[in-house]
């Protein structure tokens, strides 16, 4: 395995994901395998981007797929979040086909015994690719109809039954199956079993065909069955009877860096917007110089934004508030692939004809994107899961409001991006979240913050104002869960509106938090921004005047349906004409203005 | 496979000649649903991934003459009322949108401007083109 350029000799030293951004670059230039006309050669003919996830696995990326403990790079999952985020930039398809692996492996990270992790861990290092079966034909996302058995045998297991609708059964060397060990079924009644393909009995499986599919054409969504499969005891992961709990914990933690995938689609969405509206000239004048064209790249720019700082806040929480990461990753995995479908929908009818061509327009990347996005709101776990997810726990949210419960340390750890975040401790991954969700549970202190600095003239009135609304919205949103009846099976569809609104008051107090933490760091450095690289320059003027706060804070308003007594959508304009100045495709982010931890 | 063709009255009085031929039509695309039916779901999605319009239901509508519902009756054509056209197209549309506007909507887009503004030998030459199911 090839290190990544960013742990070589460079001077200064480049982070792992700089280094991975500028590797792609090369890579996809000319014929190279990330070039857009050879990946939509690729899609066109279905076929396996095999180079693409050769060169990520040349760059070292499988290393961040293993925890460090057990011989990989993976430390914190933020930074894993930006490696799929610059990966996504350039195509979906190969991300999801190459990240797989670590879905496939993670049940081991978080339950599997030392050894067997280790093992496991030296595999993916050394390229070895691990698939996930969780779903079978017929039960979607209901886990616990699966049928799939394993039954005890002197030995070890005997598997029975199938996985359908899985990525890389076919292609993968290991396969982690949720299989049912108990014939009664029920939440004790299923086991994690770690199958190595290349140990089994010739003819104890076979697999089921891929499936053709909308988008990611290339991806290998295919299935396999077990026809008294026999593995050993130790291929068990955790104890038997703890499988649907390890994966719901697993759940939490693939759900949100998933959404790392959403927020690379939306840049790359927004890069071939802009790149169109600066290019195409109509009524002798560019497209982007027409009102309405800047207002839609303002609009998608500052919901790109919202959906940066939810990813951000999520991943950084999976470390800093673990506890409650059943409620965010549901929230997180709902409303940033929603809110990039949205990104996605407004650039298209800016592109007109170029988001619909197929080869006129940047190899029709757009069209491909759209179509391989898609997916992202229905895997692991989709939006409607998710919300579930969260109507399940209203009960426990409206609770902790009442009691005046948060977390500060935990929330600050979450939302000071310059603070060391500690190693993830699975044995804090819980299935409820006791505490309820510190973010939302904070507002009220963030509002006072933020009204506190607008009074002193730091922030902008119109942010106090936009903030106060939030507040007002999520204390009302509070009484509305107390209110809700607990009905796990026939859930009523209001349900599924409240849990969208308290997704949003999520955004906005992320938005809110992630201001407050961070101001004085962007301040305290003032000469640094602007200078050296050109996306600083962009961060730079998104902080100022708080000009993103505004911006995040207006989305969240507006997809609220609050009247805020100053109704100016101008902010969606003066965050287009930072859009309009920044260097794209460079990355399009808040974090570049943000100094590291330590002295600068 | 009953809601795809219940837009359309199937009631044999109805006067009305439009009717009477969007129900036509529907009939001549047959069950969408059958997988062996060459104007079905499937024969048309065949088509959509070898990027090609379907050449059957092309066929089909030469031979019902869709052309003619472009024109207007008092060039020979068939085309009374817009709202009857409507009717038609949305059987069309219905079973391929790619057909619909590949066949039909794209040479009525041409013919109305020759209509509204074409010479009289230019009107009697489109219509009769579109008549004999020049698409």
């Amino acid at each position: 395995v090839t290190a990544p350029a960013g742990s070589a000799t460079d001077a200064p030293a480049v982070s792992p994901v700089v280094a991975l951004d500028r590797a792609l670059a090369e890579l996809a230039r000319g014929d190279g395998p990330f070039a857009p006309a050879r990946l939509a050669e690729l899609d066109h003919r279905e076929e396996f981007p095999v180079a693409a996830c050769r060169a990520l696995d040349e760059a070292g990326v499988p290393g961040y797929y293993v925890p460090t403990r057990y011989g990989g790079r993976l430390a914190r999952f933020p930074e894993l979040m930006e490696l799929w985020r610059v990966i996504a930039r350039r195509d979906l398809t190969v991300i999801i086909a190459h990240g797989k692996t670590l879905l496939g492996a993670i049940g081991v990270w978080i339950a599997g015994r030392p050894e067997q992790a280790a093992r496991l861990g030296h595999e993916i290092v050394g390229g070895a690719v691990a698939s996930w079966g969780l779903t079978e034909r017929g039960h979607g996302g209901d886990l616990l109809a699966g049928e799939l058995t394993a039954t005890g045998t002197a030995a070890g297991w005997r598997l029975d039954g199938e996985k359908w609708l899985i990525n890389n059964a076919t292609r993968g060397h290991l396969i982690c199956v949720l299989a049912r060990t108990d014939p009664a079924g029920g939440p004790r009644g299923f086991s994690l079993i770690l199958v190595d393909k290349r140990e089994l009995a010739a003819g104890s499986y076979r697999y089921l065909d891929k499936e053709l599919t909308h988008g990611i054409r290339g991806a290998d969504i295919s299935g396999i069955a077990f026809e008294g499969a026999e593995v050993p005891a130790d291929a068990l992961v955790g104890r038997a009877g703890d499988g649907i709990e390890i994966v719901l914990k697993a759940l939490q933690l693939t759900r949100t860096v998933c959404v790392s995938l959403s927020l690379g689609a939306a840049e790359h969405a927004l890069t071939l917007g802009v790149r169109f509206a600066v290019q195409h000239q109509l009524y002798e004048r560019r497209l982007i110089d027409l009102p309405r064209a800047r207002r839609t790249l303002g609009e998608a720019a500052s919901a790109l934004l919202v959906a940066e700082v939810v990813s951000v806040v999520a991943g950084r929480s999976i470390h800093a508030l673990t506890g409650e990461m059943s409620v965010i990753s549901a929230i997180a995995k709902a409303l940033v692939p929603t809110l990039v479908e949205g990104i996605i929908s407004q650039l298209g009818e800016l592109l007109g004809a170029r988001a619909f061509l197929t080869e006129v327009y940047a190899s029709g990347s757009f069209a491909k994107l759209e179509r391989d996005h898609r997916i992202i709101a229905i895997f692991d776990g989709s939006t409607v899961v998710n919300r579930n997810a969260l109507v399940n726990q209203f009960q426990g949210l409206a609770r902790a409001a009442r009691a005046n419960r948060c977390d500060r340390a935990g929330l600050a750890m979450a939302t000071t991006l310059a603070a060391p975040l500690p190693g993830l401790d699975p044995a804090q991954l819980s299935l409820i979240a006791r505490a309820g969700c510190s973010l939302v549970q904070g507002l009220p202190a963030a509002v006072a913050a933020i009204q506190d600095l607008a009074r002193r003239g730091a922030v902008p009135p119109v942010v106090a104002e936009l903030a106060a609304r939030l507040g007002d919205a999520a204390t009302a949103l509070h009484a509305e869960l107390a209110a809700a009846v607990p009905s796990p099976r026939d859930v009523p569809a209001s349900a599924f509106a409240v849990a969208a609104r308290y997704e949003l008051c999520f955004a906005g107090a992320a938005c809110l938090q992630l201001w407050l933490h961070n101001v004085d760091r962007v301040a305290a450095h003032p000469a640094e921004v602007g200078k050296g690289d050109a996306a600083d320059a962009t961060a730079a003027a998104l902080w100022r005047d708080a000009l993103w706060l505004e911006a995040g804070l207006r989305h969240v308003a507006d997809h609220l349906g609050l009247e805020p007594a100053v109704r100016k959508a101008d902010v969606y304009d003066r965050v287009a004409d930072v859009v309009a100045l920044h260097p794209w495709p460079a990355a399009f982010s808040l974090l570049t203005a943000i100094s590291p931890a330590g002295p600068p | 496979m009953i809601a795809d063709r219940t837009p359309i009255a199937r009631g044999t009085s109805s006067p009305d000649p439009a009717r009477h031929r969007a129900v036509e039509l529907d009939d001549r695309f047959g069950d969408p649903w059958d997988a062996d039916n060459p104007l079905g779901y499937a024969a048309v999605l065949a088509a959509d991934e070898r990027a090609e319009l379907l050449a059957a239901g092309e066929a089909m509508l030469d031979n019902f003459r869709l052309g003619a519902e472009f024109v207007p009756t008092a060039l020979g054509g068939r085309l009374s009322r817009l709202d009857h056209l409507i009717e038609i197209m949305r059987v069309v549309f219905r079973r391929d949108p790619c057909l619909g506007l590949g066949y039909g909507a794209s040479s009525l887009i041409a013919a109305v401007n020759v209509w509204t503004g074409g010479r009289e030998a230019q009107r009697r030459y489109v219509a009769d083109l579109l008549i004999a199911g020049a698409s």
